[in-house]
């Protein structure tokens, strides 16, 4: 039996007349799961997989159960000023995965489709509009989103703003650096420090600005300590995990517990076995949910993802003693803006750093920008002598894939790496 | 000749270099290029960008970061292009002085590269005088509301010209163009005293924001105040590009006059299901408007009784009645559409005539509707069959609110006023996904003829869930089903259930109420009426020939011709 199914769909009998009900129910249920992350988790779990998982329901368990204190924002918005403001951090992919994750999505991507929102919009926006709609998930203090990458953000959180009023700020973020474009973010981080000390009524603090990058610095030092590790050692994870760290690797950045599980990470991985199976590059969401992807992927010592390029996607040092400039200089010079060929370059610098033997790129639904590069990227690739596989489907709506052929394209990739294997040997 | 796709390109700075810009319309018969270089689910617009950058010759392109799907149109573009021209404005969302400085910076970097390409030079004086001239055109005055014309706002994104002649040869004024390129470019003369690009650029920025910025209140505005001039807006959007669908939905909360969706992807061969429905929204207008539609072929009423005949030329069947005066059927056919339209149709109409022993010559009217309303040349006139399903609903239910049709092609749910009028309509894609093809499709695979299809689901004991929306991947979940030996009876459930999911979400989306009623060759399947029934806990009225509902309302329209003479 499926508990997250069958508990999902005894939510699901609330959504219509109780919607109160419902939201309740998905807290409790994410409570009841950080709990037994935290206490019964899977034994092939690592240690400081065990601590992220929980943690990283527990903190939007907590957000959702106090919504004056949480903020919707994309994933590449400056979250390390608002966690300065007290303010914790929950973005539309992370909302709609855990929504996945109580199979309640097909209700609610159905709902944002009969309210007019296009059928072809990115199923995590739908899934989360109609959540919103069906007055599931809280409203928050207010929504803080970025124009890097994702034409979806700034179309969704103006519709949060429009119809539930939820006030909004849009970073506009330039594709390339100059030093006039990071005067031009830097100025608009000022204008939105002005907005969250009139949302949460606290003064901006810099010390405490600079305490966090620092922290943050130090939390990607562990965290690309730990990815030189892995090149020699196996350390198991799921798809799951791996959209989990992105609540480590951006949502959180800079707090304390994300430090703590990043030099977890950066001392468990030494301790794992050598790895022996296929080294796989991520690129772009994981289908978490996707039957043949979960029974190749998840603890699988023949075949793991290594790293992925939304958790890298901005690694380099920040300069503590000039923050709201770090932070500018970040979102621009994020892999995710300007050019494909930064991606691209990227993608490829971190699977050959990592020593990965093939790269694959999930084209979710929806996703323009992601999808549109996938011909380049894998002529990049190729280029490195790298294989890459090139998927279609759904990382959120569980209809939207299609099951056997995800199955006979993943299989067929990985005979033909195992056959370069051997022909190589 | 350069190519540009966005209305924010300095289009009369590139004037002023002795370039040739010209605004990137394409009309395309397939992706075949852009699915192979970009991705099948990107912007329809884009991809047709990339194929026609591929079949003319261009100078260059310049293209500012618009959205997502030109992003990546220009990485395609700048692998697949090297020895062209090719710019990418970083375009600011918003329009302060800041943004203009930015982006006045990126206009100069464009010249440069431009004059490095080309050798040619900017000539200042050329930009003052179209700015010059820019500035004394005047928006024309709102014509006075004329009783007899539609008034109609087209909002949304960039459409074709295709979409604006189909509206003003149904004989309504576009009092409006607030599509993404369709507004008219404005600018004051030159400011003394300030540098002439940022001047310029600081213009450019102010036009009336696309959905795409950053701060879009001033087209909230404006858009509210043209709305409440018409009598209807029309709402363009393009598939696979998004953003328009958040003003769309907040649109049709906000603003009183009907409004219509409807999608293109820039092939001509979406343009039968965009006239039905542009047709069918301006019908339902001028009705409530109390307007004669403009082809109507008056006939005077002779000596002899009045017959008319109703064709209903359908995707897969077309159907057709013959009505007396009284409104009586004398007779109905129905055949298969084949290959030929207007075969079929002189077909069926021969067929329905012999059975109800009438000469042609005696026939007053002939009314078309359905797909092929268009290609019957010896139709006096035609009607959408939206209108027609209406009509001939109201005939065999005079309580019927909403109406279900889904027929060979498409499936609509249509809500209907309490005196029979249509207040909205919503119809399904392009996708076939849960109509008649779909159920044909799926029959095919469980080897059942579809007459079958109904009866064998209701021997159903087992729930079997096909999830999938596409009916390609549907067929290929009903083959894996039957590789897992499950029971034709409860695939083919399976398969009913799908459908009626795809209907009640029409049916929810037009704000269908009771009393329902079911039309189309597809009500005859009790499979899916039962699963239709069970999904949105009511009852469905059925006549006993659902499949001739529009041909029966195609020849109403006949008669009420005849009663306004």
């Amino acid at each position: 039996m499926n508990v997250a199914r069958t508990y999902g769909n005894v939510v699901r009998r609330q959504i219509a007349d109780k919607p109160k009900t419902a939201s309740a129910m998905i807290r409790t249920g994410l409570y009841l799961e950080s709990f037994r992350c935290a206490h019964f988790a899977e034994k092939k779990m690592p240690k400081a997989y065990r601590f992220l998982n929980s943690k990283a329901v527990g903190v939007v368990a907590d957000a959702l159960s106090h919504p004056e204190t949480y903020a919707w924002t994309n994933i590449f918005a400056p979250t390390e000023l608002l966690q300065t403001f007290g303010l914790s951090c929950v973005s539309v992919e992370c909302l709609a995965s855990y929504l996945s994750g109580f199979w309640l999505e097909d209700y609610f991507i159905d709902r944002a489709e009969d309210v007019g929102i296009s059928s072809t919009l990115c199923s995590y926006h739908k899934n989360f509009i109609g959540a919103v709609e069906s007055g599931v998930l809280p409203l928050p203090r207010l929504g803080v989103t970025t124009s890097v990458t994702c034409d979806g953000n700034i179309g969704t959180f103006r519709y949060m703003e429009q119809r539930f009023g939820v006030k909004n700020f849009i970073l506009d973020i330039p594709q390339n650096w100059s030093p006039e474009a990071e005067r031009y973010v830097v100025e608009q981080l000022r204008s939105l420090i002005q907005v969250l000390e009139n949302a949460t009524g606290r003064k901006y603090s810099e010390d405490a600005l600079r305490e966090t990058i620092h922290r943050e610095n130090e939390s990607k030092a562990h965290f690309s300590s730990a990815l030189k590790k892995r090149i020699s050692h196996s350390y198991p994870n799921t798809m799951t995990l791996v959209l989990f760290l992105l609540l480590a690797t951006h949502l959180n950045i800079g707090s304390q517990w994300v430090l703590d599980f990043f030099r977890m990470l950066d001392e468990e991985i030494g301790t794992y076995p050598p790895d022996t199976g296929k080294r796989l590059f991520w690129v772009h969401t994981t289908p978490y949910s996707q039957p043949t992807l979960q029974s190749y992927l998840n603890y699988n010592d023949k075949c793991s993802i290594v790293c992925d390029d939304f958790n890298l996607d901005y690694m380099e040092e920040m300069d503590e003693t000039h923050p709201l400039e770090a932070l500018a200089r970040k979102m621009i010079c994020n892999i995710y803006n300007g050019s494909f060929e930064r991606k691209a370059q990227a993608c490829v610098k971190y699977a050959k750093e990592y020593q990965c033997d093939a790269a694959v790129e999930f084209c979710h639904w929806g996703c323009k920008q992601s999808a549109g590069g996938a011909i380049l990227l894998k002529e990049e690739m190729r280029k490195a002598g790298i294989p890459m596989l090139i998927l279609h489907g759904d990382s959120v709506d569980r209809r939207n894939n299609h099951d056997g052929q995800i199955r006979t394209r993943f299989e067929a990739f990985l005979e033909m790496l195992n056959r370069g294997q051997e022909a190589t040997e | 000749m350069i190519g540009y796709v966005c209305k924010y390109t300095p289009v009369e700075v590139l004037r002023a270099m002795g370039a040739d810009p010209v605004l990137m319309e394409p009309s395309v018969n397939d992706f075949n290029l852009a699915d192979t270089l970009l991705y099948p689910n990107i912007c329809s617009y884009v991809k047709s960008v990339l194929e026609d950058a591929a079949g003319k010759d261009y100078e260059g392109f310049v293209l500012t970061s618009c959205c997502d799907s030109v992003r990546r149109l220009y990485d395609v573009l700048r692998a697949r292009y090297p020895k062209k021209f090719l710019f990418m404005l970083d375009l600011p969302r918003f329009a302060s002085d800041a943004a203009a400085g930015l982006y006045a910076g990126q206009i100069r970097k464009m010249m440069e590269a431009y004059a490095a390409f080309s050798g040619r030079q900017f000539d200042e004086n050329v930009l003052r005088e179209i700015m010059l001239c820019n500035s004394q055109y005047r928006h024309p005055e709102y014509e006075p509301n004329d009783p007899n014309v539609l008034r109609i706002a087209l909002v949304g994104n960039r459409c074709s010209n295709g979409l604006r002649n189909l509206m003003q040869n149904c004989g309504v004024k576009i009092v409006a163009d607030l599509t993404c390129a369709g507004a008219e470019r404005e600018f004051s003369p030159p400011a003394e005293g300030e540098d002439l690009i940022l001047n310029y650029t600081k213009q450019l920025l102010k036009q009336m924001p696309c959905l795409r910025m950053g701060d879009i209140s001033a087209r909230q505005r404006h858009i509210d105040e043209v709305v409440s001039q018409t009598d209807g807006v029309i709402y363009h959007t393009v598939k696979f590009c998004d953003i328009y669908s958040y003003e769309y939905s907040t649109l049709h909360r906000r603003i009183s006059v009907p409004l219509l969706k409807i999608e293109t992807d820039t092939t001509p061969q979406c343009a039968g299901q965009i006239r039905t429905r542009v047709e069918a929204f301006l019908e339902s207008l001028a009705a409530a408007k109390g307007i004669k539609p403009v082809d109507e072929k008056q006939k005077q009423r002779g000596e002899n009784s009045v017959t008319v005949v109703g064709i209903d030329s359908g995707s897969t069947s077309t159907n057709a009645v013959v009505m007396n005066e009284k409104k009586e059927i004398l007779a109905s056919g129905s055949i298969r559409t084949g290959a030929k339209t207007s075969v079929s149709a002189e077909k069926i109409l021969n067929d329905v005539l012999k059975k109800a022993g009438i000469a042609r010559t005696d026939v007053s009217m002939i009314v078309s509707t359905g797909y092929g309303r268009v290609s019957i040349p010896f139709a006096d006139k035609s009607v959408t069959e939206i209108s027609c399903h209406a009509k001939g609903a109201r005939y065999f239910c005079p309580h019927v609110r909403t109406i279900l049709d889904i027929g060979g092609q498409d499936s609509k749910a249509i809500r209907l006023s309490e005196t029979g009028e249509v207040e909205d309509f919503v119809m399904n894609d392009k996708c076939a996904a849960g109509t008649g093809r779909f159920l044909e499709a799926m029959a095919r695979t469980l080897e059942l003829d579809i007459s079958e299809l109904g009866p064998v689901s209701l021997k159903s004991q087992e729930t079997v869930e096909i999830s999938s929306m596409c009916t390609v991947f549907a067929e290929s979940e009903v083959i894996s089903l039957i590789a897992q030996n499950k029971e034709k009876a409860d695939i083919a459930k399976g398969v009913h259930r799908a459908i009626a999911g795809k209907a009640c979400s029409l049916l929810s989306r037009v704000g269908g109420e009771p009393t329902y009623m079911m039309t189309g060759g597809v009500a005859k399947n009790q499979g899916v009426v039962q699963a239709v029934e069970e999904k949105l806990g009511a009852k469905l009225f059925l006549c006993k020939d659902p499949e001739i509902v529009g041909a029966v309302g195609a020849a109403l329209f006949g008669l009420e011709s005849f009663e306004k003479a």
